[in-house]
C-alpha cells in the first residue's frame, strides 16, 4: 500500500519535477516517480569506514527505492551516524561505492547530493531560531538559486503549497524559536522538499516527540511516501519501526546484520539483530508492596493554576508507580511541582505521614526526593565537568571526611561503582561528560540521584533516547531500588514499558488525574484507550 | 495571520517610548518641537547613529564589536593628516572615501582576526580597540589638528533643508543628518530584501546550519566587521567635520550610548535580532534623553543613571515577554490540537 507508484502526475510532482538550473547532471534528469529505470534511488555497495584503527563500518550494502520508508536500526556505536555521514557526502568511505539512480555518486560532495535530492534531517534540524518559520523554509532555496533580492511573497507561497501537501499548518510568521518540537521538525521537512528532496533520512526524529506528536509525523511521512518520496528513518525504537516501515536494515558493531521487509520480522528478531543476543521481553514479577502502612508519600489536592488541579494520589515504600498522558496532560508538571521546579499553589505533601513543605529544590532534596529531568542535556548535568563529578554532585555529605575535606579516593570509588553498576561506557570517569553519548548522559543522570540514596526517585520518561539492549538494565535498577524500599515514579508515553516495571498506573488528562490502575488487574489495552480517549 | 503579528515588537514598543518621552519633555519645556531643536537633535544622533549602526551589523553576525572609536578615531586623525600631507586642496568627496577605506580595512583586520582565530570577538575587538588606538598616537600624532582641509570647514557649512522657525530666525538641516539617514536607509534595504541581508541573520542564528547550506560564513562575517569599520571611520571622519578640528583623543566614552542604543533597539548581544529601524529608535531615545535632562536643567551624572536604566529595562524586557509566551502556552495545551486535521 505504501509502495504505490503513482501513475499520473499530480501538481506535486510538476513541482519535484522542476530542474535545478547550473550543475544540471544526467541523473538529475531522472523522472522522478516513474519506472524509467530499473535502478534504486540509492544503493550503497560494500561500504567501510575505518577511524583510526577502528572499524566504524564494514562493507555495508543496502538499497533504498522510490517511495519506500526503511528503517535503519542500531543501538549506539553501531554504525549508523557514520553511514549517514557517508550518504550524505560529509565523510568519505574508505571502500565502497554509493550509487545514485544508477550513477556513481561516491566522489560528489554534499552539495551535490542535495542536488540530486537526498537529505538529512539531523537531530537538531539545523533550523535558524532567530528567523520566522517561513524564512526558514525559503531562504536556503534562494539563495541557493543565487538571488540577490529575497523574494519574500513568493517564497511565503512556496512554504504554504509545500506544507498544505504535507497537510500540516504553521504560522509560517513566528519564529521558530517560539515553535514546538514538532513544528521545528516539520519546518525542516518543508525546507527539505522545497529543495527537491527525493530521500529524507532522519536521523532519531521522534526521540524528543510525544506519542501523539509522533503519530502526527508518521501520518506525515505516509502521505508524503504515497507522494513518491523516500525515507531512511533512523530509530531503535521497534514499535516505532514496526509501524511506519517497509523494510528494515540493522547495523551491530560496523556490519550488516538483518535487511528484509517488514511484514516478514517480528520485534523480537529486530532486537535480536541489534543486540547479537536474545532480548526476553523482561518479566520482573515480584511480591506486591505493602500498602496496608502508612504511605512513603502521599499527596493531597495538589495544584498549580492553569497547570493541573486536585492531584491526589499515595505512593508506598519499594512501590513503581506510572504517570502516563498526553502532552500537555500535566504529567511532568506535576512531578516537577513535587520536587519545587516551581511549586504547586495548593495541597499537602506528607511524607511518612508528616507534613513538608516543598518551596524549592533544596526542600526537596531534604525531603529525600530526587528527579531525574526529561531533557538531560539542559537539566540534569553540568557538561563540562567530568563523569565522576557529575556522579557524586548529590552525595557530598557522604564523602567528605572528618576534617570536612572531601575525600578523592571515596569520590573515585563511589563514581567507579556506579559506573559499573550502570555500565556506562567510558574509559576513564575524568573524562566531560559531553564526551558520552546520549544514552549513557542519561544514566549519569541516573546515578547522580540514585547516588544520593533518595527516598522518593521520579524518573522523567528515563528510557527515551536509549537503546532496546539498554532499556533492560535500566529497568532491572529500578527494580533493585524498589526492593530496597524506594518510592519510584515514572513519567512515561511508553505504556508497554509501564506495564512492564510498575505497580500501579495514574493516567492524566488536561491537569487532571483521570484514572488509577493496578497493572496487575488490567491489560496495555486498557490503559492506551484511557490515555488517548478523547482530547482534552 | 494577515497583518502586524509579526511586526516587530520590540521596535513598536520603543517607537512608543520615544513619543512619550517626547510629549513629556515637550509639555515641560515648549522649545523642544521647535525646527531648531528637533534639528539640533538628529544632528546629535549622527555620530552615535553611524556608530550603533555599524555595532548592531556585527551583532546581528553573532559578534561583538568594541572597537569602533579607535577605528573612528584613526579614521579621521589619518584622512586629515594624509590630506594635509599630499593633497591638501581635496575635494571633500576624495576625503570622505579615504576615510571610509581607511574604516574598511580596520574592519577588515577585525573580521579576519574573528575568524581566523576563531578567538570570542570581544577579546579580540578589544585589543585592536588598545592597538589601533595606540598606533595612532605612537605613529601618527597626538596633536590637535586645527587647520583642517577647506573642504571640511565648506562642508561644514552646508545644509539640507532650511526652514524658517517661528521667531523668523533660518534653521538648516545639517548635511551629516541627511549621509546618516542615508546609509541607515540603506542597510535596512540590505538586511530586509537581499539574500546577503538575510544571511546575516542566518549566520548569526545558526552558523552551524548556515554553512551546511552553502553560506560562506566566515565571508559574510568578515563583511560585517568590515561594513561596521567604514560607518565607524565614516562617523569620525563627520565628528572632525563638525568640529573642525581634528583631535586623536576624541570620540571616547561614548561606548556606553553606542551599545545600549543598539540594545535597546532590539539587537540581542546573542546575535541574530533586531533591526536597522529599531537601533534609530534606540539611538533616538538615548539622544533626547541626554539632551533633554541638560535642558531641563539634571546634573549630568544623572544621564549615566538614566541610560544604565534604560539599557536594563531593554535587557529585561524579552525576558519578561518569553515568560508570558510561556505561560500561555502551558495553558492552551502546546497547541497540540489545530494540526491534527490536515494528516488523516
Amino acid at each position: 500500500m505504501k509502495k504505490e507508484n503513482p501513475a499520473s502526475p499530480t501538481a506535486s510532482q510538476d513541482r519535484g519535477m522542476r530542474q535545478v538550473s547550473s550543475t544540471t547532471s544526467s541523473a538529475r534528469l531522472f523522472v522522478e516517480g516513474t519506472p524509467a529505470s530499473d535502478q534504486p534511488l540509492l544503493r550503497a555497495v560494500d561500504l567501510s569506514k575505518h577511524y583510526d584503527g577502528v572499524t566504524a563500518l564494514a562493507g555495508v550494502s543496502f538499497e533504498v527505492g522510490t517511495a519506500e520508508i526503511l528503517a535503519l536500526a542500531g543501538e549506539n556505536g553501531s554504525g549508523k551516524s557514520t553511514l549517514i555521514r557517508i550518504i550524505a557526502g560529509v565523510e568519505r568511505a574508505n571502500e565502497g561505492t554509493l550509487f545514485i539512480d544508477g550513477a556513481d555518486w561516491t566522489g560528489r560532495s554534499p552539495i551535490e547530493r542535495i542536488e540530486a535530492g537526498i537529505q538529512v534531517i539531523y537531530q537538531d534540524f539545523a533550523l535558524f531560531p532567530n528567523l520566522s518559520a517561513g524564512e526558514n523554509i525559503w531562504l536556503p532555496e534562494q539563495l541557493h538559486q543565487r538571488r540577490r533580492l529575497a523574494a519574500r511573497s513568493a517564497g511565503v507561497a512556496m512554504a504554504q503549497r509545500v506544507l498544505s501537501e504535507v497537510g500540516v499548518m504553521i504560522e509560517l510568521d513566528r519564529p521558530v524559536a517560539e515553535l514546538p518540537v514538532w513544528q521545528k521538525q516539520l519546518v525542516a521537512i518543508a525546507r527539505a522538499l522545497v529543495h527537491d528532496a527525493r530521500l529524507l533520512i532522519m536521523d532519531e526524529p521522534t526521540t524528543a516527540l510525544t506519542h501523539r506528536e509522533v503519530q502526527h509525523l508518521f501520518a506525515v511521512i505516509r502521505r508524503l511516501a504515497g507522494r513518491g518520496k523516500s525515507f531512511i528513518f533512523v530509530s531503535h525504537q521497534l514499535q516505532e519501526i514496526a509501524q511506519i516501515c517497509d523494510r528494515v536494515v540493522v547495523l551491530r558493531n560496523g556490519s550488516k546484520t538483518l535487511d528484509a521487509p517488514m511484514k516478514d520480522l517480528t520485534n523480537i528478531q529486530i532486537a535480536q539483530a541489534m543486540t547479537g543476543r536474545e532480548i526476553a521481553p523482561g518479566n520482573y514479577r515480584r511480591t506486591p508492596p505493602n500498602s496496608s502502612s502508612v504511605p512513603l508519600l502521599a499527596v493531597r489536592g495538589f495544584s498549580r493554576d492553569g497547570e493541573y488541579h486536585d492531584i491526589n494520589f499515595t505512593l508506598a515504600a519499594g512501590e513503581v508507580l506510572g504517570f502516563v498522558g498526553l502532552m500537555g496532560a500535566g504529567r511532568t508538571a506535576v512531578v516537577k511541582g513535587l520536587f519545587g521546579l516551581p511549586p504547586a499553589d495548593l495541597g499537602t505533601i506528607e511524607i511518612d505521614g508528616r507534613p513538608i513543605v516543598i518551596r524549592n529544590v533544596s526542600d526537596a532534596v531534604r525531603a529525600g526526593l530526587a528527579y531525574v529531568p526529561e531533557d538531560r542535556l539542559s537539566e540534569g548535568l553540568f557538561l563540562d565537568f567530568s563523569i565522576g563529578d557529575n556522579i557524586v554532585v548529590r552525595a557530598m555529605e557522604r564523602l567528605v571526611t572528618k576534617t570536612g575535606w572531601i575525600s578523592g579516593p571515596r569520590k573515585v570509588k563511589e563514581a567507579a561503582c556506579w559506573i559499573d553498576r550502570l555500565s556506562i561506557k567510558t574509559p576513564s570517569s575524568r573524562l566531560p561528560v559531553s564526551s558520552l553519548s546520549g544514552g549513557n548522559q542519561q544514566r549519569v543522570v541516573l546515578a547522580k540521584w540514585m547516588a544520593a540514596n533518595p527516598r522518593v526517585l521520579i524518573l522523567n520518561r528515563p528510557t527515551v533516547g536509549i537503546d532496546v539492549g539498554s532499556k533492560p538494565g535500566i529497568h532491572q535498577i529500578i527494580m533493585e531500588l524498589a526492593a530496597k524500599k524506594v518510592g519510584v515514579i515514572v513519567v512515561s508515553d511508553d505504556v508497554p514499558e509501564l506495564m512492564l516495571i510498575c505497580d500501579r498506573v495514574i493516567v492524566m488528562r488536561a491537569g487532571a488525574i483521570v484514572a488509577e490502575r493496578n497493572v496487575s488487574e488490567s491489560s496495555e489495552k486498557e490503559i492506551t484507550q484511557v490515555v488517548t480517549e478523547s482530547d482534552p | 495571520m494577515s497583518l502586524p503579528r509579526n511586526f516587530p515588537r520590540h521596535e513598536g514598543i520603543v517607537l512608543v517610548t520615544v513619543i512619550l518621552l517626547a510629549i513629556a519633555v515637550g509639555t515641560i519645556n515648549r522649545e523642544f518641537f521647535s525646527f531648531f531643536n528637533i534639528f539640533s537633535l538628529l544632528k546629535n544622533s549622527t555620530i552615535i547613529g553611524l556608530f550603533a549602526v555599524g555595532f548592531f551589523l556585527v551583532l546581528v553576525v553573532g559578534g561583538l564589536d568594541v572597537s569602533f572609536t579607535s577605528i573612528g578615531v584613526v579614521g579621521m586623525y589619518g584622512t586629515v593628516k594624509l590630506a594635509l600631507a599630499f593633497y591638501p586642496g581635496a575635494p571633500f568627496v576624495i576625503l570622505f572615501v579615504v576615510a571610509a577605506l581607511i574604516g574598511a580595512a580596520l574592519g577588515l583586520i577585525n573580521g579576519l582576526l574573528v575568524t581566523r582565530l576563531q578567538a570570542p570577538s570581544l577579546i579580540v575587538t578589544l585589543g585592536t580597540l588598545s592597538l589601533y588606538r595606540g598606533f595612532l598616537l605612537y605613529f601618527i600624532g597626538t596633536k590637535w589638528i586645527r587647520e583642517v582641509p577647506t573642504a571640511m570647514v565648506e562642508f561644514n557649512r552646508t545644509n539640507v533643508l532650511v526652514m524658517t522657525a517661528a521667531n523668523g530666525a533660518k534653521v538648516g538641516l545639517h548635511i551629516s543628518v541627511a549621509i546618516f539617514l542615508a546609509i541607515v536607509a540603506i542597510v535596512f534595504l540590505v538586511l530586509r530584501y537581499t539574500t546577503l541581508g538575510r544571511s546575516l541573520y542566518a549566520v548569526g542564528g545558526n552558523p552551524v546550519a548556515a554553512r551546511r547550506m552553502g553560506i560562506n560564513v566566515e565571508a559574510v562575517q568578515t563583511l560585517a566587521y568590515c561594513t561596521a569599520g567604514t560607518l565607524a571611520s565614516i562617523a569620525g571622519f563627520l565628528s572632525a567635520v563638525r568640529l573642525r578640528l581634528a583631535d586623536p583623543q576624541s570620540l571616547t566614552g561614548s561606548e556606553l550610548d553606542v551599545i545600549a542604543a543598539a540594545v535597546i533597539g532590539g539587537a540581542a548581544i546573542t546575535g541574530g535580532k533586531g533591526s536597522v529601524i529599531g537601533v534609530f529608535l534606540g539611538v533616538l531615545l538615548i539622544v533626547i534623553t541626554n539632551d533633554s535632562l541638560i535642558v531641563l536643567g539634571i546634573p549630568a551624572a544623572w544621564q549615566k543613571v538614566a541610560i544604565g536604566v534604560l539599557l536594563l529595562v531593554a535587557i529585561g524586557m524579552p525576558l519578561l515577554a518569553r515568560g508570558r509566551f510561556t505561560a500561555s502556552q502551558v495553558r492552551t495545551g502546546g497547541g497540540l490540537v489545530r494540526v491534527g486535521g490536515g494528516s488523516t
